[in-house]
């Protein structure tokens, strides 16, 4: 289980920020879509701005600290350089993307690009020429339903890509639903697009996703997964298993979306949208179990605060009387009371 | 199963199975007991404002840009507190499960009604159609209107063909079926009421009726069906400004973006760009080198406020904000120049000595380092005089005209002489850059694109004359009691002025710009050489100068050496030794010193000829360039021609009850240069 020093946020009174990242040296760049624009913390201040970009909702920073930023509205993923001057737009330029949500850049500029509506991971040289797409629209091994999100390890040679997985409804038990529901998965990609594993921790409570849409890798190759559904940060061994929860009752996470690790590699980065800012941690673990070992220094830091609510596990619990409950109601509910069609 | 099948039947686009298999697992924790059946944690957590709501939380988990559009919450945090503090949830206006508007009772809630001649599992057709291409994408399609409860989103049409998100059921849906096309949203058809009750909602447009606020019949559209207090649109009809200047039908996300929680969305420049109803164009008004915001730099919105008030934005009136006070100042169109309180004491509370006091940087006020020069104390001379305003054609018939030391611009000002002009009708407050401080008088929106001297003459042109001096309209003269000035040549100058400049030493035809004429500079002089329209006063000078000379004159631009070809051209007076000097131009009795003025580049005046020595004042003689031959003295007519007679000369007299009898010495031995 993480413990957390939770320090002040990095900055507040944001309009809808989207996405988080950090470079080298220590800057964090945060994107807001409902300012359209662009903002350069440097510790704790802001020492530059990108103004009227479209709806940015991704960001990622390279070792040269060249900017990408994707656009939503132009479908584009647009590159600047340390001065922040346009330099150029990846592949295609506008258009290239219908939805680019998530951006990695590996140490050699590489560049992925989640097209989360277009089902695909593209990828880019460091030159912004397309390289190869991995993936299809689908939800079996190797393919992607809304990928979202992108996180890399390089030392590992994993991509790691969250996406809404179709599963079958009503998984937990409620056998005989037809069709398909949106998931929550984690599939991991070699650096060449050659997947290699997946987890499905779709569901509700303790080392479950329900809206993964942020995802970050600690230098211990620990996973953190933003869950906007359920408002915590899911934290997993590189293997896998749950290793617990981030969040404070204190001041929960608002729709928590883009998640960063900073320079000092266990200072961790969440976006809380609604809460219009971008909440800070210090991580360190303590405890036995996979994943356990100190990441980073711990700060002493008074403010912070230890997680101070199990968030659950309720699958499986209370089940039976519950879905009896709601087999009623819906069933009641089905022919739309109140609705008939006096117009043809 | 039956329960499966229920949850996707209970959903309609967008929240359905085919599109990203949205379910009920989707939003609803089925194995729950929370009210709504929402994740604990979502009911639980404590809300850190009044927009975090369960419901509110649930909603953005999905809209949050990432995975579906972004949108703000209707309440006094996004929009204003005047009316407390107040809060809208997302399900008060929409209903997540239900296309309400699909189940209305009469056709008038489709977008479109037909019979369809084919269908499949993507796309329904009906032949000749006729449709314009994309012109039903992102609606919703109900393929049998006896069968509602299947709706589907249109991603696409041609002129006969819709393509939908299915697959469409073809259980429920067959060729021949009647079919409607639905503007959808998800938008209940009845709302709940901030003092009780529910209101009937009709939205089946994005404009027109039935749309956000016709403004007709029944007050049933989304935004009207609640709003009790707003300034418009009110439910009963009876908000002051009830149809937002003729709005109603209009589509009130286009200023009021549900992006910004319905509050007058977006920036100034974001609504400005374009026109829209009775909405200015304004960006356009700014070049890139205005001295108000954007000097060398784009359009900073921020610079628009540092003027405007947005605080009733969008009632009707442009308001201001005084420079010092923070008071507002209301007017409805450019042209509305003659509003009360008086739109250039706006303007001078900021050009003047202590500039924009209200601000941190009173003398920076746009951040880019461009002042405001102190124009107000210019118009600070306290002359206000009777000037005799007519000529010796006039006899007693002249009158009084009563004049300032300055254009008419100040209250008192305009109570003495009846004159009334304000700062906008010379200068665009978007349209002056540093090269172009001048508005077009006929359309102050517009920057001044002839000359400086154009620009003065445009009123100064004697017009019809003196009845009918052709100001802009929105100008006003002096007033002036006319009597018996059918008996002259009005024509000419000096009566309004009228000075085309023809012929004149200080015109563009003067005969400094004849052939053989070297050394000389400019042909015509700038009026504002000489004049200075905002005023004179100094310290020194407290009055002010008459005819808004300037306080200080700067000749040098038009020295001229004097040399002619041919010896007879030579010498005084066509040199000028131009000089800079201060001047004051006094009026002592019935005169005005307007000498002071004159030797400031013709100091070798008196040597030209002999009779000037015996003469009482430049102006008697000679005026701004009356087109008298080719000459530029008043009473001359041709070389060697005796001068016309005098009854006939306009004339300046200047402060005179009486017009004062000349004596003129006539030169005899000279050739009349």
């Amino acid at each position: 289980m993480p413990s957390f020093v939770r320090s002040q946020p990095l900055v507040s009174g944001l309009g809808a920020p989207t996405a988080v990242a950090s470079d080298v040296r220590g800057q964090v760049y945060v994107v807001e879509s409902g300012k359209n624009r662009l903002s350069v913390f440097f510790e704790g201040r802001v020492v530059g701005e990108i103004s009227q970009l479209h709806r940015p909702i991704s960001v990622a920073v390279d070792r040269e600290q060249q900017i990408y930023v994707g656009n939503a509205d132009t479908g584009s993923v647009d590159v600047y350089g340390e001065d922040l001057r346009f330099i150029r737009k990846l592949g295609a330029g506008d258009g290239a993307f219908l939805h680019p949500a998530g951006i990695a850049v590996r140490e050699n500029g590489t560049v992925y690009v989640a097209d989360s509506k277009k089902n695909e991971v593209h990828v880019f040289d460091a030159e912004g020429a397309f390289q190869f797409a991995i993936g299809s629209p689908g939800s079996n091994a190797g393919e992607f339903t809304f990928p979202v999100s992108l996180a890399l390890d390089e030392s590992a040679d994993r991509l790691f890509v969250t996406d809404l997985q179709l599963v079958p409804t009503f998984e937990h038990g409620l056998s005989g639903g037809e069709g398909v529901q949106q998931g929550a998965r984690i599939q991991v990609f070699g650096l060449d697009g050659t997947f290699q594993s997946a987890f499905a921790p779709h569901g509700r409570g303790e080392g479950r996703l329900v809206r993964p849409l942020g995802v970050a890798v600690d230098p211990a190759g620990r996973l953190y997964v933003s869950d906007a559904y359920q408002n915590v940060v899911q934290v997993y061994s590189s293997a896998g298993a749950s290793l617990g929860a981030l969040y404070d009752l204190a001041s929960p996470f608002q729709t928590p979306l883009g998640i960063a690790f900073g320079k000092a590699g266990n200072t961790l980065f969440v976006v809380s949208q609604n809460a219009g800012l971008v909440e800070t941690f210090d991580l360190f673990f303590t405890g036995e179990g996979e994943g356990e070992g100190e990441v980073g220094e711990e700060t002493g830091n008074t403010l912070g605060c230890m997680a101070s609510q199990d968030r659950g596990s309720f699958v499986g619990a209370m089940a039976d009387l519950t879905l009896l409950i709601i087999a009623l109601a819906v069933l009641g509910w089905k022919a739309k009371p109140g609705r008939t069609p006096s117009a043809s | 199963m039956v329960l499966g099948c229920a949850c996707v039947f209970a959903q309609d686009y967008p929240h359905t199975e085919a599109n990203n298999g949205i379910t009920c697992d989707t939003c609803h924790f089925i194995f729950h007991s929370e009210e709504n059946l929402l994740v604990e944690w979502i009911t639980q957590d404590a809300p850190q404002d009044i927009d975090d709501t369960p419901t509110n939380r649930l909603c953005r988990s999905c809209h949050n840009d990432l995975v579906a559009p972004r949108m703000e919450t209707h309440s006094s945090l996004t929009t204003s507190t005047a009316y407390g503090d107040w809060s809208v949830e997302c399900s008060t206006c929409h209903d997540p499960h239900l296309q309400q508007q699909i189940w209305a009772a009469d056709s008038s809630a489709f977008i479109y009604e037909g019979i369809s001649t084919s269908i499949s599992a993507t796309a329904l057709s009906q032949a000749g159609a006729g449709w314009t291409p994309d012109a039903f994408a992102g609606m919703v399609l109900v393929p049998n209107l006896l069968n509602r409860e299947y709706s589907y989103k249109i991603t696409a049409n041609t002129t006969d063909t819709l393509s939908v998100q299915g697959p469409i059921n073809l259980d429920a849906a067959s060729p021949g079926d009647a079919f409607a096309i639905v503007y959808g949203k998800l938008i209940r058809d009845l709302v709940p009421l901030p003092g009780g009750g529910s209101g009937v909602v009709k939205f089946y447009a994005p404009t027109g009726l039935n749309s956000f606020a016709d403004g007709v019949g029944a007050f049933d559209g989304i935004c009207e069906a609640c709003h009790t207090q707003t300034y418009h649109f009110r439910r009963n009809g009876s908000g002051p400004g009830q149809n937002h200047g003729g709005k109603a039908g209009e589509n009130c996300t286009t200023c009021h973006d549900h992006l910004n929680g319905f509050a007058p969305s977006g920036t100034c420049v974001d609504c400005h760009a374009v026109p829209k109803g009775s909405r200015r164009a304004v960006v356009g008004e700014f070049p890139s080198n205005d001295v108000h915001g954007h000097y060398g730099a784009e359009l900073d919105p921020e610079d628009c406020l540092v003027c405007h008030s947005v605080a009733t934005h969008m009632n009707g009136y442009v308001e201001l904000v005084d420079p010092d006070t923070g008071s507002l100042y209301t007017f409805q169109q450019p042209t509305d120049l003659t509003a009360s309180p008086d739109l250039s004491d706006f303007c001078s509370a900021c050009h003047d000595a202590d500039g924009a006091s209200r601000l941190p940087t009173p003398f920076d006020p746009f951040g880019n380092g461009n002042a405001a020069p102190n124009v107000a104390d210019r118009f600070k001379g306290t002359l206000q005089w009777s000037e005799w305003y007519g000529d010796f054609c006039f006899g007693e018939e002249g009158t009084q005209r009563a004049v300032n030391s300055h254009h008419d611009i100040g209250d008192g000002d305009q109570a003495f002489s009846g004159a009334k002009l304000e700062c906008l009708n010379c200068h665009g407050a978007h349209t002056a850059s540093a090269s172009q401080p001048l508005a077009d008088p006929y359309d102050t929106v517009k920057a001044w694109t002839g000359t400086d001297n154009g620009f003065c003459l445009s009123c100064h042109n004697g017009g019809n004359g003196p009845a009918d001096p052709g100001f802009p309209p929105t100008v006003t003269g002096p007033t002036v009691a006319l009597r018996g000035l059918d008996t002259c040549d009005y024509t000419v100058a000096p009566w309004h002025v009228d000075y085309t400049w023809t012929n004149s030493a200080h015109g563009g035809d003067s005969k400094r710009g004849w052939a053989g004429y070297s050394g000389a500079p400019g042909a015509e002089v700038a009026c504002m050489s000489c004049h200075d329209p905002h005023g004179s006063y100094t310290p020194a000078n407290p009055a002010g100068n008459p005819y808004m000379i300037r306080d200080f004159v700067d000749g040098t631009p038009y020295v001229d050496d004097g040399v002619r070809p041919g010896a007879q051209w030579n010498g005084p007076p066509w040199e000028t030794f131009g000089t800079q000097k201060a001047v004051v131009i006094p009026i002592t009795g019935v005169e005005v010193g307007m000498d002071n003025l004159c030797v400031t580049c013709h100091a070798d005046w008196v040597q030209a000829y002999s009779w000037h020595t015996s003469c009482n004042g430049c102006l008697t003689c000679h005026g701004h360039g009356q087109t008298w031959g080719n000459y530029d003295w008043g009473p001359g007519n041709d070389d060697g021609a005796p001068c016309p007679p005098v009854k006939s000369q306009p004339k300046i007299n200047l402060g005179l009850e009486t017009p004062p009898l000349h004596s003129y010495f006539l030169p005899d031995d000279e050739d009349g240069k």
